[in-house]
């Protein structure tokens, strides 16, 4: 009876440790894939400065000039009027995307619920 | 026997294994017990680190919101030359790539450093070309460098930076403290591969990313007045000039221009005199176009009738020693026609009805002696000696531009406070400092410094610059279907000698329109054009191109904003 018991209780802690221990391991998983994400925004924060400038610089009128003297188009002017017209367009409708649900368990043990079997050899 | 034996054996394996795990426990508990702060630091050492958050620079934008100035990402390259084996061979292949010459390169590599940049801030076929070869000794660290996409446009406002994005002149260095906004740091955990283990991050301070200016120019109107400029800079075959476009009533600057200009990507590789903003920095003798000063005291003391003639003494006019001449002879001129015809012994006889104390004060009222406030670093005050210290002929001289220094944007808001109606506004660069796209942190509006003259007296002598135009000296910048207003100038420079040049002028034209609205005022002058030297001949058709353009541009987008209302 108390042989058992104390197996019993062994049991428990060592169960309650696994748990802790992969608390633990998501944890750095966790800071891991949110370091990645910073990488990932700063890239993008970097392509969209270098959007920016390619924007401004395509609109400068320095390059415009130089591009329309390019084409030989050298009778360049000023326009002195303009007309605005405006298009009846639909909005494009946005696309709606489906969040896939978690359960506790899978939540608990690390599990990710997917739809398909991963293949074994996977190419990066 | 053999049971001693076997007993003998197991105790000697025993005494070995015991001897071994003696061994084992005492390194145990000397590294767990008397070495483990040590050790405990050389590994906080490796693993914790300080890493500096640095600031993002702030953006520059004209007053449409066009960027002129923002930061992208670039990378500057570094060497360990502690790990290089072979020095001769991957100078070689660095000096190349980097352009940058062999013994200087070899030189640096020698250095017994860890670390030893090579370049900062290489281009992407650079780095390409550098990734290419694959060398473990050449690292790469990220920085943020300053761009300006429109290359010369408004350099000498915006300004540029040095290698660590710190401002060095115009805007850049003027409002460095708002654009350069405030580093941060925090405390890191890695891991043995270098990796942030970003819950153990401690303590952090956030950084604060610099204001972004929003300056009162306008990208198109600026393009257009810098062409206009490097045109007849090299018409003229001049020195240098510059053109001031100014909203008369609230004193924006929509376009500052200079000649010669550079490019603030590469500021280095341009000479120290191409960087000078000329029009708040050098100062010349206005010449005539300063005649509008006694021209608006007279009547705002009433020391003259609008249609009274004076004796213009057929060109020559003697004033103790001094005698002063008229380019052309004139008996009798009206007031009027005085300035229309810019006669200097009219003007000097109006002077002398004022005399010099009220002169003075005038010339004061106009701003001229003293700095207009721009928000730019580098503005000249001019010249103006106290009239306690005026010589006897000083009241001849004066009144005509001569032994006075102003700088062009004084100019440009003397005539703009005709413009507007008597009232000395103060020019602004920036419009306004935000935080982001929709905080706004301060607003810079228009200041009227004082009201120098009445309305009547403006309302005439603008009546007075409009006949310049129509039928005087400055008929060359007279605008089909466009009332316009100015003063032409021709001012002598002085020369090594100290007396005034012979063939060296500053030919000057200012003026604003249309009349009776004015959108804009805009001063044009030029620095020893030649062959011909008259403000009329050489900056009047210049007013009259870019004055022209800028009010269709103005018309284009006004017209816009009401059909996108």
């Amino acid at each position: 009876m108390k042989f058992r018991r104390m197996v019993l209780t062994i049991i428990f802690f060592t169960i309650i440790g696994l748990f802790y221990v992969n608390q633990q391991v998501k944890i750095v998983v966790t800071s891991y894939k949110i370091e990645k994400n910073k990488h990932r925004l700063d890239y993008l924060v970097d392509k969209n400065r270098e959007l920016n400038y390619n924007v401004s610089r395509l609109n400068s009128p320095c390059y415009l000039v130089s591009a329309v003297k390019d084409i030989g188009a050298s009778d360049f002017k000023l326009s002195r009027n303009f007309k605005v017209e405006y298009l009846n367009v639909k909005p494009i409708e946005k696309f709606v995307t489906v969040e896939p649900k978690v359960n506790l368990l899978s939540m608990l043990l690390g599990w990710e619920s997917k739809a398909e079997a991963e293949t074994v050899n996977k190419t990066k | 026997m053999y049971d001693e034996k076997k007993n003998v054996r197991l105790y000697v394996v025993i005494f070995i294994f015991v001897c071994f795990f003696v061994v084992l426990f005492s390194r145990l508990i000397y590294i767990q017990f008397f070495s483990a702060s040590e050790l405990s630091k050389i590994a906080e050492n490796q693993y914790d680190k300080i890493v500096k958050l640095p600031a993002d620079r702030g953006t520059i934008y004209d007053r449409n919101y066009d960027m002129l100035a923002l930061n992208k990402s670039v990378f500057s390259a570094y060497i360990n030359p502690r790990q290089v084996k072979d020095k001769y061979l991957i100078s070689e292949k660095l000096s190349e790539i980097l352009a940058i010459p062999l013994d200087v390169l070899q030189s640096e590599i020698k250095k017994q450093r860890y670390f030893v940049w090579l370049k900062r801030h290489i281009s992407k076929i650079q780095k390409d070309k550098l990734d290419n070869l694959d060398l473990k000794e050449v690292g790469f660290v990220k920085e943020k460098a300053r761009f300006y996409p429109n290359d010369f446009l408004a350099a000498h406002i915006i300004g540029y930076t040095g290698i660590d994005t710190q401002g060095l002149g115009g805007i850049e260095y003027t409002f460095e403290r708002e654009l350069k906004g405030v580093s941060g740091y925090k405390y890191i955990n890695t891991d043995a591969i270098q990796r942030e283990l970003v819950y153990l991050s401690k303590r952090f301070a956030k950084s604060r990313r610099g204001h972004n200016v929003v300056l009162t120019i306008d990208k198109i109107i600026q393009y257009i007045i810098e062409d206009a400029l490097e045109e007849a800079v090299n018409k003229w075959n001049a020195v240098g000039g510059t053109i001031i476009v100014m909203n008369p009533f609230n004193g924006e600057i929509l376009g500052m221009a200079n000649y010669p200009t550079f490019d603030p990507n590469s500021f280095l590789k341009y000479s120290d005199d191409s960087k000078i903003n000329r029009a708040i920095s050098s100062i010349f003798e206005p010449g005539s176009v300063f005649k509008i000063v006694t021209a608006c005291a007279v009547l705002e003391e009433g020391l003259v009738e609008k249609d009274e003639e004076l004796d213009c003494e057929n060109g020559i006019y003697k004033i103790k020693s001094h005698r002063l001449h008229d380019y052309h002879s004139y008996s009798n001129l009206t007031f009027p026609e005085i300035i229309i015809n810019s006669s200097n012994i009219g003007t000097v006889k109006l002077a002398q009805r004022l005399g010099q104390d009220k002169l003075y004060e005038y010339i004061r009222l106009f701003g001229f002696g003293k700095a207009t406030g721009i928000d730019l670093c580098g503005e000249a005050e001019g010249i103006l000696r106290d009239v306690e210290n005026w010589s006897d002929i000083s009241i001849a001289s004066i009144p005509i531009g001569q032994e006075v220094g102003v700088t062009a944007l004084q100019m440009l808001c003397a005539i703009s406070a005709i413009a507007n109606g008597g009232k000395l506004v103060r020019p602004l660069i920036v419009k306004r400092l935000e935080a982001d796209e929709n905080t706004i942190l301060k607003k810079f509006s228009y200041s009227v410094k004082r009201r120098i003259i009445s309305k009547q007296t403006a309302d005439f002598v603008k009546s007075i610059l409009e006949g310049v135009v129509e039928e005087g000296t400055g008929r060359r910048a007279k605008i089909n279907g466009i009332k316009v207003a100015g003063k032409t100038g021709t001012a002598q420079k002085i020369d090594s000698t100290g007396r005034y040049s012979k063939t060296k002028y500053v030919a000057s034209f200012m003026g604003f329109a249309p009349v009776e609205n004015p959108s804009i005022s805009v001063i044009v002058v030029i620095d020893e054009p030649s062959p011909v030297h008259f403000g009329g001949t050489v900056s009047a058709p210049v007013f009259k191109k870019v004055t022209k353009d800028i009010l269709s541009y103005l018309k284009t987008f006004e017209d816009r904003n009401i059909v996108k209302n």
